[in-house]
């Protein structure tokens, strides 16, 4: 066997024997060869001296309320303002996917409007080459303007009580 | 894409993932039991990360509130714990990033005057010299874990408490299994100069000298 400090590609063996992590016959090969290898030998022995200082680490215990002050954390969620939701979902990044994606979308919809800035040229050409053109987009614009005020005329209607008890008295 | 068919693709059958995927269909019960099984590795770890017991719990409840909150769109494309070990990386991370930014620089060994860490509750086999000398190596080893890059402590902790795989380690912190490898072999070099000195099943070399260089530090700490 080569030595395994030799290589990066094996000096991992050395920390999967300590970490017991070796099929039996690597073991069997890595032992045969640290009995003749100083070097590996040392290795083990530091890299053993590790890993128990680190088992001896315990940690600290979960307290009591933790399930408790979770599951508040989550009610509270639930119950925050659709904009924090928002925020949230941001956050937590779900969209990531997608950004290059919209990234791309909005630099061709750029493009496009760099690469056609002509609308108002053609809305003059409009104008000057087929007046009948514009006619009909003022009377259009007319019409919208006019149907608009119906719809806030039929508003105030409803709002006012005078029209409501008029229009009950009609049904 | 049918949640049976994504749960065929894992190799081996991740029975976590399964849980994982009846709490996507609103069983709050499975991610109770989620909870229950995960809860303590996600603290240990953000607690040893951290080394800060004031703020661990409240980032590993944050880690399991964006596993719940996730679970609308969660898809079982590597094992559970890897994901789950992931976002808690992640928010461990962005802590210590965090903190980082606040103070200008990380001192995560600073709390040797015990400002956040509780005192170890005492055994009471142990005499007062032997339960002293447990608290120096303790200190020891925090400082030495504490000492290490984010990046580095994240994966020797996967790797010695969670028992993760390089490539789960890997996975979860977004490298290439060599890159882990790699963080690890030069993790452990750093501990083995600063801890290699303590006793081992192998090896207790020069032990004595050091329990006497402990001793010495135990009563250097209690003349000041």
């Amino acid at each position: 066997m080569n030595c395994p400090l030799q290589s990066e590609e094996t000096r991992d063996l050395l920390l999967d024997y300590t970490a017991n992590r070796l099929h039996e016959a690597s073991v069997k090969q890595l032992e045969l060869h640290m009995a003749s290898c100083a070097a590996c030998a040392a290795f083990r022995n530091d890299q053993a001296a590790v890993w128990s200082a680190l088992d001896a680490w315990e940690p600290a215990p979960v307290s009591s309320h933790f399930n408790r002050n979770l599951w508040a954390k989550i009610d509270a969620a639930a119950s925050a303002p659709w904009h924090e939701k928002v925020l949230q979902a941001l956050r937590l990044g779900s969209w990531k996917p997608a950004a290059p994606l919209a990234l791309a979308a909005l630099a061709i919809a750029a493009g496009f409007l760099l690469d056609h800035p002509a609308r108002q040229t053609v809305a003059a050409n409009i104008s000057v080459e087929s007046p009948n053109a514009v006619v009909a987009v003022s009377a259009s614009e007319a019409d919208q303007v006019e149907e608009t005020l119906d719809d806030i005329q039929l508003l105030y209607q409803f709002e006012s009580p005078g029209a409501a008890a008029g229009a009950r008295g009609q049904m | 894409m049918t949640p049976g068919t994504l749960a065929d693709r894992l190799q081996p059958a991740d029975p976590d993932a399964e849980l994982m995927l009846q709490v996507r269909d609103g069983d709050e019960d499975s991610f109770r039991a989620l909870l229950e099984k995960h809860r303590n590795p996600v603290v240990h770890f953000v607690d040893r990360m951290t080394q800060n017991p004031a703020i661990s719990e409240e980032l590993a409840q944050e880690v399991f509130l964006r596993v719940y909150r996730s679970r609308g769109t969660y898809e079982p494309t590597a094992r559970f714990t890897t994901w789950l070990f992931r976002i808690a990386t992640h928010v461990t991370l962005n802590w210590l990033r965090d903190r980082k930014k606040e103070r200008g620089h990380v001192r995560l060994d600073d709390d040797g005057d015990g400002e956040n860490r509780p005192r170890e509750v005492a055994d009471r086999t142990m005499s007062t010299e032997q339960q002293m000398l447990r608290e120096v190596r303790m200190q020891e080893i925090r400082a030495a874990i504490a000492l290490l890059p984010d990046k580095q402590r994240a994966a020797v902790l996967m790797h010695k408490y969670e028992e993760m795989e390089y490539s789960q380690i890997a996975l979860t912190l977004g490298c290439s299994e060599s890159a882990v490898k790699s963080l690890l072999f030069r993790a452990y070099e750093t501990l083995r100069a600063r801890l290699a000195h303590m006793e081992s099943g192998h090896a207790g070399r020069d032990h004595a000298a050091r329990e006497q260089m402990a001793r010495e530090k135990i009563m250097k700490g209690a003349t000041l």
